[in-house]
C-alpha cells in the first residue's frame, strides 16, 4: 500500500515513515500541506495520513481546498490529530470527506489495523 | 404752404419724441415686471423659511422660549406645553422672571459670566414656580442677537429634570458597563478555550514519539531484544501512559473548573450499563488475587452521559485497587433506584480512610496515603474529577469508610425516565 504522510512534526513524520517502511507499507512524508496536494494529484497513494494542526496551511485548509476544487480522491484519508475536536467539528471532517479520524498518540499496531480497516471503507 | 411744411415737421419730431418715450417706457415696464417677479419668489422663500422655521420651533419636545432684553416672552413653542400645562397656553408678553424665584435667579445670574464669555449656557438647573409647584428643569441659555450682532434678547430651551430622566440616564450607563463587561468576560472564555486545546496538542504532541517508538520496540520490531531492555522499555511506555492520564485528567478538570465541560447524555439500561462497566474494569484485575464482581439487580431505562460515568466508575476502581490487598482484595460495584435517583457504589475491603481524612480526598492532588507505589497511576486528580462530573449531572457523591475494613463510595444522579 502507497502512503502518504503529511505532517509538520519531523519526529512524528520520519518515525511514522520508518516505522511502515519496515512493515512493508510503502510510505513517504511531507511536511506541508500545500506540496502535499501536489503530490497526491501525481500519484496513486492509497492512504493519506493527515495531521491537522500544522502552520500556513493546516489540515482543514487541505481538506477545504480538496472540495472547492472538486478533486475526485481515489486515496483513503485518515486525521491523525492531537488536537481536541469537538462533535461539530467531527462532523465537518466527515463531511468534507475524511475516512477516519485517529488520535494522538496512537500505538504502532493499532495504527497498522486502522490503515487495513479503511481498505474496506468508501 | 410753408407753414404747413413746417408744421408737419414739428408734428414728426413730437412723434419721434413719442415713440422714443413708448420705447422706454416699455424698458421700465420689462424691468419692472421682472422686479415683481423676483420679490415674488423671495417672498415664497421666506415664506417656506419660516414654515420651517415654525415647524422645527414647534415640533421639538423640548420647551423653547424667546424673551427680549426686558425679560419680555416674545414667542414660545408647543413644547413648552409639558412644563407649563394647558392644552393650548400663550406665554406671550408675560415676564419670564414671572417663572422664576429668588433661588433660580440666583443660579441664572450665576450663569450670566458663562453666557457672555461664550453667548450660551448649558445645564442650568433650577425650579420653576408654575401655578405655586416647583417644578425642577434644566435651561440651556443662549443670547440671541439681530444682523448686526446686537443681542436683542435671550432663548431658552428647557427640558424637565425629572427623576425618571435620572434613572434613564443611569440604566443606560448601567447598560453600557454590563456590555462592556460581558464582551470582556467573552473575549476571556475565548482565550481560555484556545489555552486548553493549545496546552493539550502541546503536550500530547511529544508524548506520541515517545509511546511510538518505546512500543516499536518491545514489539521487537527492530530486532530482538533481550530482557532487561524489554524491562526498561516496559518501564518507558508504562509512563507514557500515565502520562497520558495525567493530561486527560488534567484538561478535563480545567474544564470542569471552567464550566466547560460537555455531556453527551445517551439513552441506556441499567444492567446492561454495569455489565458494561464490569467488563471494561476487569483487565486491571488480570493477574491478581483481587476479586472484582458486579452486584446489580435492579433494571431501568435511564438517560445520562454515559462515558462520563463509566470515567468516575474507572477512577473509583483504580483508587480502590491501590488500597486492597493483592491476595484477599474485594472489589465490588453496584447499582439501585428508586423513583428519582440512581445510587452506584464501588465497594472494597481495603485500609480504609481515616475519618479526618474523608473530607479532604475530593480535593485535587491529595493522596491519603503518599504512596509511591501506585501501580495505574491516578494523579490524585482522580477524585476530584468525579466530583466534578456527578456536581455537572446535578448529583452528589459521598464516601463512607472505616479504617482497617473498607470504603465504599456512592454516587447518585437523578434521572430522566425514558420508557
Amino acid at each position: 500500500m502507497k502512503i502518504l504522510i503529511i505532517e509538520d512534526n519531523s519526529s512524528i513524520s520520519s518515525m511514522l515513515v520508518k516505522y511502515l517502511n519496515k512493515k512493508n507499507f510503502d510510505a513517504m512524508d511531507t511536511d506541508n500541506a500545500r506540496n502535499g496536494l501536489e503530490l497526491i494529484q501525481k500519484n496513486n497513494f492509497d492512504v493519506v495520513i493527515l495531521d491537522l494542526n500544522m502552520p500556513k496551511f493546516s489540515g482543514w485548509d487541505f481538506l477545504k481546498k480538496i472540495n472547492s476544487d472538486g478533486l475526485v480522491l481515489k486515496s483513503k484519508i485518515i486525521v491523525l490529530t492531537a488536537s481536541v475536536i469537538t462533535s461539530e467539528q467531527e462532523m465537518e471532517l466527515e463531511q468534507l470527506g475524511i475516512n477516519l479520524l485517529l488520535k494522538k498518540p496512537i500505538d504502532p499496531d493499532d495504527l497498522i489495523a486502522k490503515i487495513h480497516d479503511t481498505k474496506e471503507l468508501k | 404752404m410753408y407753414t404747413h411744411s413746417v408744421n408737419s415737421e414739428k408734428r414728426q419730431d413730437n412723434l419721434h419724441e413719442l415713440e422714443k418715450e413708448n420705447v422706454e417706457l416699455k424698458k421700465s415696464n420689462e424691468i419692472l415686471s421682472q422686479s415683481n417677479k423676483f420679490l415674488k419668489q423671495t417672498q415664497k422663500l421666506l415664506l417656506e423659511s419660516e414654515e420651517k422655521f415654525r415647524n422645527i420651533f414647534n415640533l421639538s419636545p423640548e420647551g423653547i422660549i424667546i424673551f427680549d432684553n426686558n425679560n419680555q416672552i416674545l414667542m414660545h413653542n408647543d413644547g413648552v406645553r409639558e412644563i407649563f400645562g394647558g392644552e393650548k397656553i400663550n406665554l406671550k408678553g408675560r415676564s419670564w422672571f414671572e417663572f422664576c424665584n429668588e433661588e433660580s435667579i440666583k443660579v441664572i445670574k450665576k450663569s450670566k459670566k458663562e453666557l457672555e464669555k461664550y453667548g450660551i449656557s448649558k445645564n442650568v438647573e433650577v425650579n420653576l414656580k408654575i401655578e405655586n409647584h416647583l417644578i425642577p428643569v434644566k435651561l440651556d441659555i443662549g443670547i440671541m442677537t439681530d444682523n448686526s450682532g446686537q443681542p436683542f434678547g435671550k432663548m431658552v430651551i428647557i427640558s424637565k429634570k425629572s427623576e425618571d430622566k435620572q434613572i434613564e440616564f443611569i440604566q443606560r450607563a448601567y447598560e453600557q458597563l454590563l456590555k462592556e463587561k460581558v464582551e470582556g468576560l467573552e473575549r476571556t472564555d475565548k482565550l481560555k478555550d484556545e489555552f486548553i486545546s493549545m496546552a493539550s496538542h502541546e503536550l500530547k504532541t511529544p508524548l506520541f514519539p515517545i509511546k511510538f517508538q518505546s512500543k516499536t520496540l518491545l514489539d521487537e520490531t527492530y530486532g530482538q531484544i533481550n530482557e532487561e531492555q524489554k524491562n526498561s522499555l516496559e518501564e518507558i511506555y508504562g509512563n507514557c501512559k500515565k502520562m497520558e492520564s495525567l493530561i486527560s485528567d488534567l484538561l478535563d478538570l480545567q474544564k470542569i473548573n471552567l464550566g466547560r465541560l460537555s455531556l453527551d447524555f445517551q439513552e441506556i439500561e441499567l444492567k446492561k450499563f454495569m455489565t458494561d462497566v464490569y467488563n471494561e474494569n476487569k483487565i486491571f484485575f488480570d493477574d491478581k488475587g483481587i476479586e472484582f464482581s458486579n452486584g446489580t439487580s435492579d433494571s431501568l431505562n435511564f438517560k445520562s452521559d454515559t462515558n462520563r460515568l463509566k470515567q468516575v466508575f474507572k477512577n473509583l476502581i483504580l483508587n480502590s485497587l491501590d488500597f486492597v490487598s493483592n491476595d484477599s482484595g474485594k472489589i465490588q460495584i453496584s447499582a439501585s433506584h428508586n423513583e428519582n435517583e440512581i445510587t452506584f457504589l464501588v465497594k472494597d475491603n481495603g485500609i480504609g480512610i481515616k475519618k479526618e481524612d474523608i473530607d479532604k480526598i475530593f480535593e485535587k492532588f491529595y493522596k491519603a496515603n503518599f504512596s509511591q507505589n501506585r501501580e495505574f497511576g491516578g494523579s490524585g486528580l482522580g477524585l476530584a474529577i468525579c466530583q466534578g462530573i456527578i456536581d455537572i449531572l446535578g448529583g452528589k457523591i459521598w464516601v463512607e469508610s472505616s479504617v482497617g475494613i473498607g470504603t465504599t463510595v456512592y454516587f447518585q444522579i437523578p434521572f430522566n425516565i425514558t420508557n
